[in-house]
C-alpha cells in the first residue's frame, strides 16, 4: 500500500470528502476574501456555535434584534447549505447573490431553497442519458452479452421488471412496469445524490415526494378505470356487501386519499430524517476534531445506512404503487374465486422453476 | 414558560413513543416473517419481500413521528430566548 498508488490517494480523498460533507462549505463570489475562509475555519466556526460554544457571545446579541428577525427564517424543510449545482440554481431562477445566514447556530446561506429542483432535474438527466446510451451504442461480448453501460441498465430494468411479475402478475408487470420502474430509478438516485458531499437529496424537500405521490394516485385510478372499467372501479370504492356501502364508501374514499399523502409523508420522513442525522454527526465530528484541524468521520456508518435506507424506500414507494394498481385494476368479482392452489399464483419465471405469489386482492395496505 | 415545557415535553416524548410501539410491532412481524420461512423455505422469497413492505409500513408510523418532531423541534425557544423569558415571568405569574 503505497502512497504512489492512486487508488490510495483515491480512498485518502474520498474519506475526506466523507469528513467534510454536508459541511456549509459552499463559500460564494461575494466579494472580500475575508468572508470566504478555506474550509476548515469554515467548518470549525459552524461547529463550535453548534456545540454551544458560543453561546454567551450570541445572547446578548440576539436579545435585542429578535431571532431570525434579520432574515427570513427558514422552513423546517430547508436546507442549511448549498449544493455544487447552486450557480445554476441561482442562473435559472435569477435569484440575487447569497448572503451567509446563521440560523440557531448552523451557518447557511441565504437563497438555497431552489436547488432541490436542479439536482433533481440533473438526475433525470443522468438517468435520461445513461438509459439512452446503454440502449442504442449496445457493444456485444462474443458470447452475445451485451457489455458496459448497456449492461447494467439491462440488468437492472430486467430485474425490477421480474420483481414486478412477481407482484402484478404478467399482464400488468408488461404493460406498466415502465411507469412503476421510472417512479423506482428516479427515487433511487434521488435519495443516492445526496449522500454525495455537498449534494442534496431532493426528496428530502416536500416538493418532490408530494408531486410524484400525486402523480401515483392520479395514474392508479387512471389505470384502474381503463383496465377494469369503471363500474369495478366504483365497485371496488364501493364495498363487498352492497347494503353496508353507506359504511364503506366513505371509509374507501378516505383510504384512497391518504394513501398518496402517505406515500409521500413515508418517502420525506426518511430522506430529510436520514439528511439531518448526517449533518448533525458531522457537526459534531467537526466539533471534536483532531488537533482542531482534521475532523472525524462520524457520519460514515450513517452514509452506509443511508445507502441500504434510500433503497428501500424506493423500493417500497415503488412496489406500494405496483400494489395500489393491482388491487384496483383486478376485476372486482375476482375477489372470491379460488383457483387450484387456493389463494395464491404459480408464475413460472424464467428459470424453469415456479414462483409463488399471493392474489392481489389478499393483499390489504394502507 | 408553561407552553414551552409542554412543548419540550411533547417534541421529547412523541418519537420514543412511537419508537417502542413500532418495535414491538417491527419484532413480531420479523419473528412470524422468519417462523414462516423456516417452515417454508420454497416461499422464502415471497414472505420476504412481504415482510420488508409491511416493515416499511410499520416504520413509516415512526417516520410521521419523526416529522411532527423535525416540525415541532424549530419551535421550541433558543436558550437566550429561554432565560429572557424566565426573567420576565420572575416578577409576574405569566404563564408563558
Amino acid at each position: 500500500m503505497s502512497l504512489r498508488n492512486f487508488r490510495v490517494w483515491f480512498l485518502i480523498l474520498a474519506l475526506a470528502a466523507f469528513a467534510f460533507g454536508r459541511v456549509p462549505a459552499f463559500a460564494q463570489d461575494h466579494g472580500d476574501a475575508a468572508h470566504s475562509p478555506s474550509v476548515a475555519t469554515d467548518a470549525t466556526q459552524t461547529a463550535e456555535k453548534a456545540t454551544g460554544h458560543a453561546v454567551g457571545e450570541h445572547a446578548g446579541g440576539h436579545e435585542t434584534a429578535g431571532h431570525g428577525e434579520e432574515h427570513e427564517t427558514p422552513g423546517t424543510f430547508d436546507p442549511h447549505a448549498g449544493t455544487w449545482l447552486h450557480p445554476i440554481a441561482r442562473l435559472i431562477f435569477g435569484d440575487p447573490p447569497v448572503e451567509e445566514v446563521d440560523h440557531d447556530g448552523v451557518k447557511g446561506f441565504s437563497n438555497i431553497k431552489k436547488d432541490f429542483a436542479v439536482v433533481a432535474l440533473f438526475v433525470m438527466l443522468c438517468l435520461g442519458t445513461a438509459g439512452v446510451l446503454g440502449a442504442r451504442r449496445m457493444k456485444l461480448r462474443p458470447d452475445g452479452k451485451p457489455m458496459g453501460l448497456s449492461n447494467i441498465v439491462e440488468t437492472s430494468v430486467e430485474g425490477y421488471r421480474n420483481y414486478l411479475i412477481g407482484i402484478m402478475g404478467p399482464f400488468l408487470a408488461s404493460k406498466y412496469a415502465p411507469l412503476v420502474s421510472s417512479f423506482f430509478f428516479a427515487i433511487l438516485f434521488m435519495n443516492w445524490i445526496g449522500l454525495v458531499p455537498g449534494m442534496l437529496a431532493p426528496t428530502s424537500n416536500p416538493n418532490i415526494p408530494v408531486s410524484m405521490a400525486i402523480v401515483a394516485f392520479f395514474s392508479v385510478h387512471f389505470i384502474a378505470i381503463k383496465e377494469a372499467g369503471i363500474k369495478s372501479w366504483f365497485m371496488h370504492l364501493v364495498g363487498e356487501p352492497l347494503w353496508l356501502a353507506p359504511l364503506n364508501f366513505p371509509l374507501h374514499l378516505i383510504g384512497e386519499i391518504i394513501k398518496p399523502i402517505s406515500l409521500s409523508v413515508r418517502l420525506l420522513g426518511n430522506v430529510f430524517g436520514e439528511e439531518m442525522v448526517v449533518l448533525n454527526l458531522a457537526l459534531l465530528g467537526i466539533g471534536l476534531s483532531l488537533f482542531g484541524v482534521i475532523p472525524i468521520p462520524l457520519q460514515f456508518p450513517m452514509l452506509c445506512l443511508g445507502l441500504f435506507f434510500g433503497a428501500l424506500q424506493a423500493l417500497v414507494f415503488s412496489t406500494l404503487l405496483a400494489i395500489y394498481i393491482t388491487i384496483l385494476s383486478t376485476h372486482h368479482d375476482d375477489h372470491d374465486e379460488h383457483n387450484i392452489n387456493g389463494h395464491v399464483e404459480h408464475v413460472p419465471d424464467g428459470h424453469g422453476h415456479d414462483r409463488i405469489i399471493a392474489h392481489p386482492s389478499e393483499a390489504t395496505v394502507a | 414558560m408553561l407552553y414551552w415545557g409542554l412543548l419540550g415535553l411533547g417534541v421529547a416524548i412523541g418519537l420514543p413513543i412511537a419508537v417502542i410501539g413500532a418495535g414491538l410491532g417491527q419484532g413480531r412481524a420479523v419473528a412470524a416473517g422468519l417462523e414462516g420461512m423456516a417452515r417454508q423455505p420454497e416461499a422464502a422469497g415471497t414472505i420476504q419481500t412481504a415482510m420488508i413492505i409491511g416493515l416499511a409500513i410499520i416504520e413509516s408510523l415512526v417516520i410521521y413521528a419523526l416529522v411532527m418532531f423535525f416540525m415541532l423541534n424549530p419551535k421550541l425557544p433558543t436558550v437566550d430566548q429561554a432565560t429572557a423569558a424566565m426573567k420576565d415571568s420572575a416578577g409576574t405569574t405569566a404563564t408563558r
